[in-house]
């Protein structure tokens, strides 16, 4: 029923940049003038939330939450997750009181799903800031940016690999003190 | 058999040889607290993988917008008459000269920092309160009478699920940097680059670059700034190149 979806998602796990970009591109005026217009959002904002809703897709994407079939268009994908976020931004602005007379968005069950991989990063961003800056740049370029160690030893000034292995696995432990 | 942290990575990313596995997952089998220990490790990677995929994401969308704008920027260069040049630099050895006169450095960091940051009136927080009874007032007060660590000890005692915990971290942020605490001021303002609330997101990605260049850390400031500098649709895009500028300035080599 999706079959020109179901290649884009297959682009995406192999992390085609022409196709990707042609998804992004093609689908990045028609997301902004349907928040913008739905949430009466600025334009800056409605970008922002643009990028963070193909970031969500794409990461559900690669760790394998959103799987073939597909039940949904991507486009529906995308915009839901927008939808979603939106909501969650309105809901953030107000007080609590307010929360009702949001009108209650029916989004797609899968989508909601989508969005625990947020608690995730979140999850990790906060342990990261927890664990002091030396650990926190040690574990960021080993596991984020996967330099390699010589070159973290070099940005680190950490000359012996048994050290920085052994500041590595310190940290780590540290972190899961933090758990 | 003793396994180290590098066995436990192998594991569970799949690349202990068969043999190695065979023991790994006899033990695992035994071993609870070995359990235990993949368990939380292999949610830790979890975590650092997806950060690292949102990184390559995010750096892929800004060179596709990049692309966008530099196809569509057609402003041709003008270029500037050596005299006009040589009159240009005379000014400005008389403008520096004029300031040391007057004992300014307008290209030091602390005089970047001051033009650059804007104080923070907590009235247009509250100002859509109408009960009089804010639960960030305390704070509010002790911030404007420049009591900076009351205010922080307020702000820091807001709930997480208060509807105002975000604007509690924004004035967090604030009051470490009143209070010259760099470090503090740039995770605090982490945090909220990391809840992506649209009403801080953007001043908190200013904020910090002017952190990092209070506390002279070249590396993380070139960094910040140049993220700024290359989204052209950054509420603080136009700062940002003001500021990448005066850093860059062949003025502020002659300050220091």
């Amino acid at each position: 029923m999706y079959s020109e979806d179901e290649k884009i998602l297959k682009a995406f796990k192999r992390e085609d940049q022409v196709i990707m970009k042609a998804f992004y591109d093609n689908h990045k005026e028609a997301f902004l003038s349907f928040i913008m217009g739905k949430f009466s959002m600025s334009a800056d904002h409605a970008a922002i939330l643009f990028q963070d809703s193909f970031t969500t897709l794409y990461l559900n994407i690669r760790k394998g939450s959103l799987e073939l079939p597909l039940k949904s268009s991507l486009r529906t994908y995308l915009f839901s997750l927008g939808k979603y976020k939106a909501l969650n931004n309105i809901r953030n602005q107000k007080n609590k009181s307010f929360v009702d007379e949001i009108p209650d968005e029916a989004v797609l069950p899968q989508v909601e799903r989508m969005l625990e991989i947020e608690e995730t990063k979140k999850k990790t961003k906060a342990l990261l800031e927890r664990i002091g800056e030396p650990c926190r740049k040690l574990l960021t370029y080993l596991f984020i940016e996967e330099k390699d160690y010589e070159e973290v030893g070099r940005l680190l000034g950490i000359e012996k690999s048994g050290t920085l292995r052994k500041r590595k696995f310190d940290c780590l432990k540290k972190m899961r003190a933090l758990l | 058999m003793e396994f180290n942290w590098d066995d436990i990575e192998s594991y569970i990313r799949g690349n202990l040889s068969e043999e190695k596995r065979a023991d790994f997952e006899k033990a695992l089998q035994s071993d609870a607290d070995l359990r235990k220990e993949v368990e939380d490790y292999r949610g830790l990677l979890r975590g650092f993988d997806m950060l690292r995929d949102e990184a390559k994401v995010r750096s892929m969308m800004e060179h596709w917008e990049k692309d966008t704008t530099s196809s569509l920027s057609t402003t041709p260069v003008r270029k500037l008459n050596p005299f006009r040049i040589s009159a240009i630099a005379a000014g400005l050895v008389l403008l520096l000269g004029a300031f040391y006169f007057l004992g300014i450095q307008p290209y030091s960091d602390n005089a970047l920092y001051a033009h650059h940051y804007t104080d923070k009136n907590t009235s247009t927080a509250i100002k859509s309160d109408t009960s009089g009874d804010h639960p960030l007032q305390q704070g509010f007060d002790a911030y404007e009478n420049g009591q900076f660590q009351a205010a922080l000890n307020h702000f820091n005692s807001i709930p997480v699920l208060d509807p105002n915990y975000n604007t509690s971290l924004y004035y967090m942020s604030h009051s470490y940097m009143k209070l010259k605490d760099w470090d503090n001021a740039i995770t605090q303002i982490n945090t909220i680059i990391g809840v992506r609330d649209v009403r801080y997101q953007e001043e908190a990605e200013w904020l910090r670059v002017l952190c990092y260049l209070q506390k002279k850390d070249p590396e993380n400031l070139e960094v910040t700034l140049s993220e700024l500098v290359k989204n052209p649709n950054h509420s603080y895009n136009k700062k940002a190149k003001e500021l990448q500028s005066e850093l860059n300035s062949p003025l502020r080599s002659l300050v220091f």
